[in-house]
């Protein structure tokens, strides 16, 4: 039960619902009645935040389409001899992306959920931006040129397309959670002065 | 199609705050609703068409004081407004307008 009540603080679930599931668990309802309705709970106020902030949301998962559109263009168009200093550019960029996402969510609500929340969904919309893009360029233009094909399998071709968002979602909740802290602390450094 | 008109779900929760009455709080809303609708509500989905109902200014909310049997959290009590009770009663009549004459639905078996 305990869990249920901390997931749907974690979440942010109005306190009314919150409430009423206590009264109909102090009534004796099932367990398994308990986690669905809470699930349900967490899911719509998931969906509503979504909803109210996406702009947000959509303006930071450019962020993150756009720099990751610039490095495919430049791997297809004018792939470097060495990858090493573009890989280092890209990784530093997006590390900092998902910082200044986590700070901002957490600078301008107060709440670090916030900002692990906002860097999270920018990663995950501007990565499936990036596959639709990648795969526009792959069917346009990689395929039908073989030294550009031989590039885009050199660079990790769909395994790094469609499997690496997945793997680093880890990371940038770790980022989010830091810039998440900076921005919160931050927030009530100025407002204590 | 009006973005103000009324959803199904939401027609069915308004309705199910004008049965209860001035006890209108979350619990006895989706109570009322499961005994009508026989199955079963989430109460999610409840505050979630509630809340579209507010926006439109069908419904109003206020708290109530928080009490111990619910973990120190107060209930959000519901009201009919005026212009909810006028869109009810306006698509009361659409709708039976829209019934009245159809040989489909004459019998009520299927």
């Amino acid at each position: 039960m305990k869990a249920t009540w901390w997931l749907m603080d974690r979440f942010g679930v109005p306190e009314a619902i919150a409430g009423d599931l206590v009264e109909q668990a102090q009534r004796g309802c099932s367990a398994w009645w308990l986690w669905r309705q809470a699930f349900a709970a967490i899911g719509i106020t998931i969906a509503k935040k979504i909803d109210a902030r996406g702009g947000v949301i959509f303006a930071w998962a450019l962020v993150v389409f756009g720099a990751m559109a610039v490095r495919g263009l430049f791997d297809t168009y004018a792939p470097p001899v060495n990858y090493g200093p573009r890989s280092t550019l890209t990784t530093w960029v997006a590390i900092g992306t998902y910082l200044a996402a986590g700070w901002y969510g957490a600078y301008r609500t107060g709440r670090l959920q916030s900002g692990v929340w906002l860097a999270a969904m920018a990663h995950i919309v501007g990565q499936t931006l990036t596959i639709g893009f990648t795969l526009a360029l792959f069917f346009s233009v990689i395929q039908n040129d073989l030294t550009k094909l031989r590039e885009f399998e050199m660079t990790g071709g769909f395994g790094e397309t469609f499997f690496l968002p997945l793997i680093l979602l880890p990371v940038v909740i770790v980022l989010g959670v830091v810039g998440g802290t900076i921005g919160s602390v931050v927030r009530r450094r100025l407002k204590a002065t | 199609m009006n973005r103000e008109a009324l959803g199904n779900f939401e027609l069915m929760v308004l309705l199910a705050v004008l049965r209860v009455g001035e006890d209108a709080y979350g619990v006895p809303i989706a109570r009322e609703l499961e005994d009508k609708v026989t199955r079963e509500v989430l109460l999610g989905s409840v505050y979630a068409a509630l809340e579209r109902l507010e926006a439109k200014g069908l419904v109003a909310s206020s708290l109530g004081d928080p009490t111990p049997e619910r973990g120190g959290r107060a209930k959000r009590y519901f009201t009919v407004t005026a212009k909810g009770l006028l869109e009810v009663r306006e698509t009361q009549r659409t709708l039976v307008r829209l019934w009245r004459g159809l040989p489909e639905l004459k019998g009520g078996t299927a």
